[in-house]
């Protein structure tokens, strides 16, 4: 066991010495059948109470997997309670929303359908409607044995989330080796990332999803929103104001930020991190190289999702 | 039969337990193994998450950490939900992994803080040591000093230091940002203690070492149970295995015995024939198919009645049936015409076979062919009336003779008388009184003549009607025919017979008397016995008559006395005995009339003499 822990020790100290930052996977294995009716779900405004809502109505997967507005709006025009974070590269977050309250997707994926600002239904409603539709009913037949159930909904639903990856930005393909899918002013940019500590919080393969973080470190994050973050779930003074850390992949398309999508600009979201979380006042330069560093971080559209789209 | 079955059967139960064991086994072994391999699993992250709480002065890829986190708790899932584990009990198994499960949760929700806070003092550490060139104050290198040891120095009162700083007045704006970071760094860094500290408290490492000692002790307790089981199996598998072939010996000895029977009735001089219940013929052994002329090909199907000659009735057939069907056994002779067309004689017993529930299944035949010993018996009786003919022609001689003496007087008196009648008319001095006193006499002779050939014709005559007949005329219908010589020998027959009628053949009695007194006679007159006397007494005693036929010739020699009943035994000269006489008489008695004939050696007294002499008895039924 003694030798067996101190090669432990050795490996994990190999491992923790490599890159903060680690590209997304090129190939990811998935049911086609199952994917294609996931995307089916995903855009079918049958999964809300009156058949306008759909999920693809506040994750526009053309443009970044978000809605572009600080608060979603739901069924009959009404506004959420926290800004929409993106659908893409949702598998790569330890857990789901911003509080974290969905361990998976699974958990995830029936919380906007019973939010009543949201799709405000239940399964037992949209299993009853999706019957109707024959065609449909077929296809989940020839995937799932027992047919459409909550269940085999959400395992589409899911199975169709996980192949939203963006995969080869131009920072992942820096990563791979290619020294120059980044320009210098990008590569010095990550440099400043990481000497600032932004990569403190934002590491791992989505740049962030894998911590939660007290918002307001340093300074008082000013919003007007009560929500307590992960608080909320857990009820301890120390969880106030803690939320997951969101991921910096397609940062560029998924304005406004924060989870109360207070700020629309990058460069104003990025000072004002560096103003609340860091306690740093940094050079103005230094601030427009992040922003083309972070710039760097779209990635490419998976192949399923063409641009028709929306 | 049903005893290999059950031992078949028991044979493949153990073999199905000691499969389905050995599987169980085999899956316990297996299920160990993974269990324990996830254990360990569980034991290396612990020691995983214990090296991400102590390398909080770097930055880390969260992804890791997490990583460990989803594998952790994937494998304690495992092991909880694990089939084999709920069935180990003791020793507070259950309740130590659930206390388990609780920890390491505590301890991934350390992690999840200790992740921000590492974050967060990293950020704060960094930029102090970038900034600690600018500030002015020199108050500042005390904390800073304090800042660089804190992790090295646990007398470090943390809240004090925090204390300290509050009060520490400074005008720069670097030292006003430095001493910001400082007081969130020790907040923090106090934050992180007490969760480093709450971690060390769940002593994790302590107890995943006891449960796997748990779990080693109660799963070799189960495994070495299955192991007993599988050899306890095994053993029962080899006892039946034993069972198996001392009952197959059993039956093998039994097949050899049966084989030894089956050669045994195969071989039998006895003809044996097996039919089933409708008389159809199943086996039939060698001795059938020599004695038949039918082979066994021939015989298989077909019914016995292929040798039914048509000498039997249909009662008799009727009756064999009757006592076959239920259930008895038949014996009885059997007149069969086998294939050659030969008559055959078959003593036999016919069996019927009862199965278990005592229906009859088949019938066993055994017979033996007796033919040889019915044609014996058969050329005997054949023999017997020869010599009983050769005995009477012998008699006819000794009777001839008889007549011959009994007709010389008549003969010479019808002679005379005729003489004289002839004479007496030539002188005619015959008168009608002497003529008619002749007539009567000649004619008296004839009838004597007459009724001397009457006697010897009805002695000859063939013995069929049994009639009533009187002892007395009988035994001197036996004394004229022979007695023409006694009195020249001189020998006296002295009669006392009582008045006695029985019922049978009267001819074969007088052939039994005369052939006694016959023998009687030549005794004697070869002795040359002064006064001889033959005694013939007859008397009747209850339902028999008692004859005895006494002479005075000295008795018959011991040597002779037992035989002298057999055929062609004869003491005489070859010309005189013919040796068959005895025995004839013999025979009469002893198997027409039922009797009994013995010679006995006895005392005889004639004229103040006292003999010895031979004494036939010769005792009678009366009917």
């Amino acid at each position: 066991m003694n030798i067996m822990f101190v090669i432990l020790i050795m490996l994990n100290t190999i491992i923790l010495s490599e890159e903060l930052i680690t590209p997304i996977p090129d190939n990811i294995e998935y049911d086609k059948q199952k994917v294609a009716l996931g995307k089916k779900l995903f855009f079918d405004t049958r999964l809300s109470a009156d058949d306008t809502i759909s999920c693809a109505s506040c994750h526009f997967l053309n443009d970044g997997g978000d809605d572009n507005i600080a608060l979603p709006f739901g069924i009959g025009g009404k506004i959420g309670s926290i800004h929409t974070p993106t659908v893409y590269n949702s598998r790569y977050n330890l857990a789901q929303f911003w509080d974290g309250r969905a361990a998976n997707l699974k958990e995830q994926a029936s919380g906007p359908i019973h939010s009543p600002v949201e799709m405000a239904t239940n399964f037992k409603d949209i299993i009853k409607k999706l019957n109707k539709d024959k065609k449909l009913v077929e296809e989940f037949n020839s995937v799932y044995k027992e047919g459409i159930t909550k269940y085999s909904i959400i395992d589409a639903i899911v199975e169709f989330e996980n192949v939203l990856v963006t995969p080869n930005a131009p920072f992942d393909k820096f990563l791979k080796g290619d020294n120059n899918a980044l320009d210098s002013l990008e590569k010095e940019g990550f440099e400043l990332f990481k000497e600032y500590g932004c990569i403190a919080c934002h590491n791992g393969v989505n740049i962030g999803g894998n911590l939660f973080q007290k918002v307001g470190v340093v300074k008082k994050f000013k919003t007007k929103l009560k929500n307590l973050g992960k608080f909320n779930l857990t009820n301890d003074k120390n969880d106030k104001n803690y939320f997951k850390v969101p991921s910096l992949r397609n940062i560029d398309k998924t304005a406004p930020y924060f989870h109360d999508g207070s700020v629309d600009n990058l460069k104003d979201a990025v000072l004002i991190m560096f103003e609340v979380q860091l306690g740093i006042d940094p050079k103005d330069e230094d601030i427009e190289k992040i922003v083309k560093f972070l710039q760097s971080l779209n990635g490419e559209l998976p192949s399923i999702i063409q641009k028709s789209d929306k | 039969m049903k005893k290999p079955i059950i031992v078949a059967l028991i044979f493949v139960i153990v073999l199905g337990f000691l499969a389905y064991n050995k599987y169980d086994t085999k899956e316990k072994i297996e299920n160990y193994f993974m269990v324990s391999n996830k254990i360990g699993k569980i034991y290396t992250i612990n020691n995983n998450f214990d090296i991400f709480l102590s390398s909080i002065d770097k930055y880390n890829n969260f992804d890791i950490i997490q990583n460990d986190v989803i594998s952790v708790q994937k494998d304690l899932n495992y092991i909880i939900i694990n089939r084999s584990i709920n069935n180990l009990k003791g020793l507070d198994f259950h309740k130590k992994l659930n206390l388990l499960q609780k920890d390491i949760n505590a301890k991934i929700k350390i992690i999840e803080k200790v992740k921000s806070y590492n974050a967060i003092l990293n950020n704060s550490f960094r930029y102090l040591q970038k900034i600690k060139s600018d500030t002015t104050s020199k108050e500042i290198d005390d904390v800073f000093v304090v800042l660089l040891t804190v992790n090295k120095n646990s007398e470090i009162n943390i809240a004090k230091e925090i204390d300290k700083i509050s009060n520490i007045k400074v005008s720069s704006k670097v030292d006003k940002i430095f001493l910001q970071h400082v007081k969130i760094f020790f907040n923090y860094y106090k934050s992180l203690n007490q969760l480093l500290e709450l971690s060390n408290s769940l002593e994790l490492n302590k107890n995943i070492d006891e449960i796997i000692t748990i779990y080693d002790i109660l799963s070799h307790k189960n495994i070495n149970k299955a192991h007993i089981i599988v050899s306890m199996l095994f053993i029962l598998l080899i006892l039946s295995v034993i069972l198996f072939l001392y009952d197959s010996y059993n039956i093998f000895k039994k097949q050899k015995e049966l084989n030894r029977f089956k050669n045994t009735i195969e071989n039998s001089d006895n003809v044996v024939v097996i039919t089933n219940l409708n008389q159809d013929i199943t086996y039939v052994n060698k001795a059938f198919t020599q004695s038949t002329g039918y082979t066994y090909i021939e015989s298989i199907g077909k019914k016995p009645s292929i040798l039914q000659s048509g000498s039997h009735s249909k009662e008799f057939y009727k009756e064999l049936n009757e006592t076959i069907y239920s259930g008895k056994k038949w014996m009885g002779t059997f007149i069969n015409i086998v294939k050659d067309g030969h008559k055959q004689y078959e003593r036999s017993s016919i069996t019927p076979v009862l199965n278990d529930r005592g229906e009859i299944i088949e019938f066993i035949a055994i017979k033996l062919d007796i033919t040889k010993e019915i044609e014996a018996q058969n050329s005997l009786r054949e023999q017997e009336q020869i010599m009983m003919h050769q005995s009477k022609m012998a008699s006819m001689g000794e009777m001839l003779t008889n007549i011959a003496h009994q007709w010389r007087q008549p003969l010479s008196m019808i002679s005379t008388t005729a003489t004289g009648v002839s004479v007496q008319k030539n002188y005619n001095i015959l008168t009608d009184e002497i003529l008619l006193k002749s007539m009567d006499d000649i004619n008296e002779s004839v009838q004597f003549l007459s009724n001397t050939i009457e006697d010897f014709r009805d002695y000859f005559k063939p013995n069929k009607d049994k009639v009533k007949f009187d002892i007395e005329s009988t035994i001197d219908k036996s004394l004229k025919l022979i007695e023409f010589d006694f009195k020249y020998i001189n020998l006296e027959v002295v009669k006392n017979i009582e008045k006695i009628e029985l019922y049978g053949l009267p001819r074969e009695l007088i052939q039994v008397v005369m052939n006694i007194l016959k023998n009687s006679k030549d005794v004697l007159k070869e002795k040359n016995i002064k006064d001889k006397v033959i005694q013939i007494t007859a008397f009747e005693d209850g339902e028999n008559i008692v004859m005895s036929i006494h002479d005075n010739g000295g008795g018959v020699p011991n040597d002779v006395i037992e035989k002298i009943f057999e055929p062609y035994f004869t003491t005489k000269h070859q010309s005189q005995g013919t040796g068959i006489g005895l025995y004839m008489s013999y025979e009469i008695i002893i198997k027409h009339m039922n009797g009994s004939i013995e010679v006995l050696n006895e005392k005889i007294q004639y004229k103040q003499n006292e003999y010895i002499g031979a004494n036939f008895k010769i005792t009678i039924p009366k009917v």
